[in-house]
């Protein structure tokens, strides 16, 4: 079963996008997470506060840190903010599975890393979602999200740098992931900018 | 005798009856508390004396003081008696007994008295004096370095030869984590219980931030308004 089926009707007065800047918004959507994977899963989770608290403060940070000064990178900056907040739920790993049924199958990511799973579900879930409300653009998801191999690598390497969470969330939603830099945003004018050069010295060298 | 704290115990003593009937009851309930230690050394009449007394004191105190969560009416009226009236001093302080009460017990600590009469005094002297500053983070600030300063939150130990420092770390988060809770913008429906909590978690995170703020009431304030807005 893939994360995207996970997918909870996330309650919210305002966008989504706003909602989940607030503590109040981030955990209720959290915690409707939570129930969604374990109504179909019979996975039980324990999610400590205060531990919930600080990735959310953590997240937060990141987040205003690096917002883009310009409109036109908003919507590349919905999948780097969810990439910083799975960074964050890893970093301060506020859930913890107590009852996972006996009938899952063995090669099934949430087998594999339950925790990890619900990390990943939950930032996916919000991404597409925030996608979807503010731009109209539905979210892709890659065929190795249900691959346990790129799990256990997935699971390995967040464990010696936790930034490369934010290129596993490229990854797993189908977009080219950033393995050098991943917690550096680059706008879209750079990218453009940095393309064109590119091209520029290729033709130049194809020239010669 | 340890003369040199004769004055601190003196001093206490004191206190308004109030607090002296809430510092009984709290005794009676710690399991290891002075009182309970002492009475093990007293010849039997005395300590079954002493006994009997403690059990009078938990129920007077239980008569006297509410424990349970104010209702949503009261936090809003303590809001607003933070923002700009003196009116609803007891429900203040009833409100911010309860949440200092709270933010104590999510860290563990046992033993503590808050003074719901020092912080009577408190809200009367200072909100009388800061109803021209108006916003309710720039009182709650206020109230906060007062309290704090006061030592309105008190533990038996410190009645006792041995201080108990580490009560002034979880006073000071419980303090900022109360009147966070009343500077916070209120939705329809909210589950206060859960804001309180949420308040108490994130003044938990940010205790380096608190312990830098607190020295200054316009840092506190500008703290209390930016965690509000994040909650």
């Amino acid at each position: 079963m893939l994360v995207a089926e996970t997918a909870p009707e996330f309650q919210s007065e305002q966008p989504l996008g706003k909602a989940v800047r607030r503590l109040r918004g981030f955990r209720t959507s959290f915690e409707e997470q939570v129930k969604s994977i374990s109504t179909r899963t019979g996975l039980v989770y324990e999610v400590k506060s205060d531990r919930l608290t600080a990735a959310f403060l953590g997240w937060l940070e990141a987040f205003e840190a690096q917002k883009p000064a310009q409109d036109a990178d908003n919507e590349a900056y919905v999948g780097f903010a969810a990439g910083l907040m799975l960074r964050s739920l890893i970093a301060h790993d506020p859930a913890r599975a107590t009852v996972i049924p006996k009938d899952v199958n063995a090669d099934d990511p949430i087998t594999f890393w339950p925790e990890g799973y619900l990390y990943v579900a939950y930032c996916l879930n919000i991404r597409g979602c925030v996608l979807e409300q503010e731009f109209h653009t539905p979210q892709h998801q890659a065929d190795v999200l249900g691959d346990v191999k790129t799990w256990w690598s997935f699971r390995e390497n967040v464990q010696e740098d936790p930034s490369l969470a934010i290129a596993f969330l490229d990854l797993f939603s189908g977009e080219q992931p950033d393995w050098h830099m991943p917690a550096l945003f680059t706008s879209q004018r750079y990218q453009a900018l940095t393309r064109k050069t590119f091209d520029q010295l290729g033709n130049r060298t194809s020239d010669n | 005798m340890n003369r040199p704290h004769l004055n601190e115990i003196m001093s206490s003593l004191r206190m308004p009856l109030r607090d002296v009937a809430k510092t009984l009851r709290v005794a009676s309930d710690v399991p290891d508390s002075p009182l309970r230690e002492a009475s093990h050394i007293l010849p039997s009449p005395l300590r079954d004396m002493i006994k009997q007394s403690m059990r009078q004191a938990d129920e007077i105190g239980s008569q006297l003081f509410e424990r349970g969560m104010p209702n949503d009416q009261q936090i809003l009226q303590a809001r607003a008696t933070l923002e700009m009236h003196v009116d609803g001093v007891p429900n203040l302080v009833k409100v911010i007994s309860f949440a200092i009460s709270e933010g104590l017990k999510r860290q563990g600590q046992e033993g503590w008295v808050v003074s719901n009469v020092r912080l009577s005094m408190i809200a009367a002297d200072k909100l009388a004096d800061s109803r021209a500053a108006g916003s309710v983070s720039a009182n709650a600030a206020l109230m906060t370095k007062a309290i704090l300063a006061s030592h309105a939150v008190f533990t038996l130990k410190d009645l006792m030869p041995s201080k108990a420092p580490e009560l002034d770390e979880a006073s000071r988060i419980a303090t900022s984590a109360a009147f966070l809770w009343l500077c916070i913008e209120r939705e329809a429906d909210q589950d206060e219980a859960l804001l309180l909590q949420l308040c108490i978690d994130v003044t938990l995170s940010s205790h380096d931030e608190v312990k830098q703020a607190v020295g200054s009431q316009a840092d506190l304030a500008a703290l209390f308004d930016h965690l509000a807005k994040v909650i």
